[in-house]
């Protein structure tokens, strides 16, 4: 007995993530509330439709449960650094450099909300390029909801190669290709995307008014970037793609910041009137402190991280402890088969959140003996990270529990089979880039969507005589933008900036701008696959 | 005035306390489930795929 491809089978398959978008978007539900309907949802309709049974079901949340710990220690210790640095005044002392290094809004938009989160793209994961730069444009006087959306957009070209590529190199294991089409036409598709990134990391700090002005910027470092992650990536160095690409932005934005066009207060959109105050000369508790002593948490992170996964030795021996369990063999009634095999493998002292905390600690024992750190500093940032964590992790457990059951009901499975097999060869690189997005949205990861449906992609591709290096790079764009839109990553850029409960308010807002860069990809695929 | 301030600081500590009690639950739970499974102990593993399904509803009530 199998479970047959229809309209009605499509649609049951895309409830669970329809309700989360409804309770998020119509009806503006924190996600917590939205991934706990979206969770009694799935579980409802795998059970009474897709054949999943109290096995299965269970497998599938306790696997959930591992991936969830994957993504705690990320948000839990990103918010620990985070609130340390604020209670030293880093947060306060870069919203009082920036503007002095350019009133430009625009320019200080794309350095914070594009460039910056590009850099940290390159080696963090899972939302922490928004997690550590939605705070910083807050302290610069963009709203938190403005905050979150430049920063979310901002990354949707960077996730592939970001991480140190970990979502491209689960593509090349999964399909078993070559990588070096796949690296050309993902490095072109992704650089293709990243001016629509640009502009609309300044649309939405600035206004549609800011748009002429953002190009000239935008088109150069998207020009800048672009070319040194395609280097990068098709010179096999696709690890350092995005870290390759927001250092040489960085350096670049830095670089036009020296013209007087860029630096001089009357020729851009003008600093908002709240910031008079943040833009005095050492406001008060931060009078005689030094920036670079206030940003070492950060500066401690980039060095760690450089140092865990670019130096092999250390790499080998921080990953020496590894956490996971091991799963039997489930099957739904209709045969959809999940193999037995281990969980999400938690590597202890080389995870991403462990060099976090490692940044965590060496920083505090920093503020310590530099005297940075008030009386009572370690209570009130444990208050803090303990508010805003509790509830953002409540909403991602939920969440991730839903990407869970649908992936091992089929459900997900389905979903792509429907989009890929309903449309002719003509069209199929339009909808590829789709069906990636889709993936990740529902799974708030480039790498679990290259997972799902990259042999899907792959078998399309093939039967359709297609080209299967590019409809594998438009998967994976794809991917990239889609998972940025994911309510599980909007969820932890809200926890840093105190929109923890009001996820749905900047969903509505980040996807609205995020069809625009999937629309780029799915064009640039079908124009590149007309070309020939 | 600074009665009702404490009183609503006081309110929101308690909803943090009870829905980080419920975020530990809900962590732990499937671990139960996991070794109930694994041990093959059938009732424990209905009970806690209960409460976690209760605490599921509770989550979207709570909201």
């Amino acid at each position: 007995m199998t479970l047959s491809l229809s309209l009605w089978n499509w649609l049951l398959a895309f409830t669970p993530v329809l309700m989360v978008l409804i309770m998020m978007l119509v009806f503006r539900a924190g996600g917590a509330r939205a991934g706990g309907v979206g969770w009694l949802t799935a579980v409802i309709v795998s059970a009474l439709f897709f054949g999943a049974d109290f096995e299965l079901l269970a497998v599938a949340q306790i696997r959930a449960i591992l991936l969830t710990l994957d993504v705690f220690y990320i948000i839990w210790t990103a918010l620990l650094l985070y609130h340390i640095s604020n209670e030293a005044g880093a947060i306060r002392m870069i919203g009082r450099a920036l503007p002095r290094l350019t009133e430009d809004r625009v320019m200080q938009s794309l350095l914070i909300g594009w460039l910056m989160v590009t850099f940290i793209q390159g080696t963090g994961g899972f939302g922490v390029p928004v997690a550590v730069c939605a705070p910083l444009l807050v302290a610069i006087g963009f709203t938190p909801i403005q905050a979150v959306a430049m920063a979310s957009l901002g990354d949707t070209w960077a996730v592939t190669f970001g991480s140190l590529a970990t979502s491209f190199q689960t593509l090349l294991a999964v399909t078993g290709i070559d990588p070096g089409g796949v690296a050309h036409y993902s490095a072109l598709l992704l650089g293709i995307v990243s001016i629509p990134a640009g502009l609309l990391v300044a649309v939405i700090g600035n206004g549609w008014k800011s748009f002429k002005r953002a190009v000239p910027p935008v088109l150069v470092l998207s020009l800048v970037m672009g070319i040194t992650q395609y280097l990068l990536a098709t010179n096999g160095m696709w690890t350092l793609g995005t870290t390759g690409a927001g250092i040489v932005g960085l350096v670049v934005g830095f670089l036009l910041l020296r013209l007087p066009v860029y630096r001089n207060a009357n020729t851009g959109p003008k600093q908002p009137q709240d910031l008079t105050d943040l833009a005095t000369p050492e406001a008060g508790q931060d009078a005689g402190k030094s920036i670079f002593v206030a940003l070492s948490g950060y500066a401690l992170l980039v060095i760690l991280a450089f140092a865990v996964n670019l130096i092999r030795p250390v790499g080998e021996f921080m990953g020496r402890v590894r956490f996971t369990l091991d799963f039997p063999e489930v099957a739904t009634r209709f045969g959809w088969v999940t193999p037995a095999g281990p969980g999400r493998v938690i590597n202890v002292f080389g995870h991403p959140g462990a060099i976090l905390l490692y940044a965590c600690v060496l920083s505090l024992i920093i503020y310590r003996l530099a005297g940075y750190l008030q009386p009572g500093a370690l209570k009130r940032i444990f208050n803090r990270v303990g508010r805003s964590g509790v509830n953002s992790s409540l909403g991602i457990l939920a969440m991730v529990g839903v990407a869970s059951i649908m992936l091992h009901s089929g459900m997900t499975f389905l979903l792509a089979e429907g989009l890929s097999t309903s449309i002719g060869p003509d069209f199929y690189p339009l909808v590829a880039p789709l069906i990636g997005a889709l993936g990740a949205f529902i799974t708030g990861s480039n790498t679990n969507s290259n997972v799902l449906f990259g042999v899907l992609q792959q078998n399309s591709a093939q039967l359709m005589n297609l080209s299967i290096p590019l409809i594998l790079a438009a998967q994976t764009a794809g991917g990239s933008v889609g998972s940025v839109l994911a309510p599980a990553k909007v969820i932890v850029g809200c926890s840093t900036v105190g929109l923890a409960g009001e996820e749905g308010n900047v969903m509505r807002k980040i996807i609205g701008y995020g069809l625009i860069p999937i629309a780029v990809v799915a064009l640039a695929a079908w124009i590149i696959n007309l070309l020939g | 005035m600074p009665q009702t301030n404490l009183l609503l600081k006081k309110k929101n500590g308690g909803m943090l306390k009870l829905r980080a009690a419920l975020l530990i639950l809900q962590i732990l739970l499937p671990f139960g489930l996991y070794f109930a499974l694994r041990w093959e102990w059938g009732v424990a593993a209905v009970i806690i795929s209960v409460v976690f399904f209760l605490s599921m509803i509770y989550l979207v009530w709570l909201g």
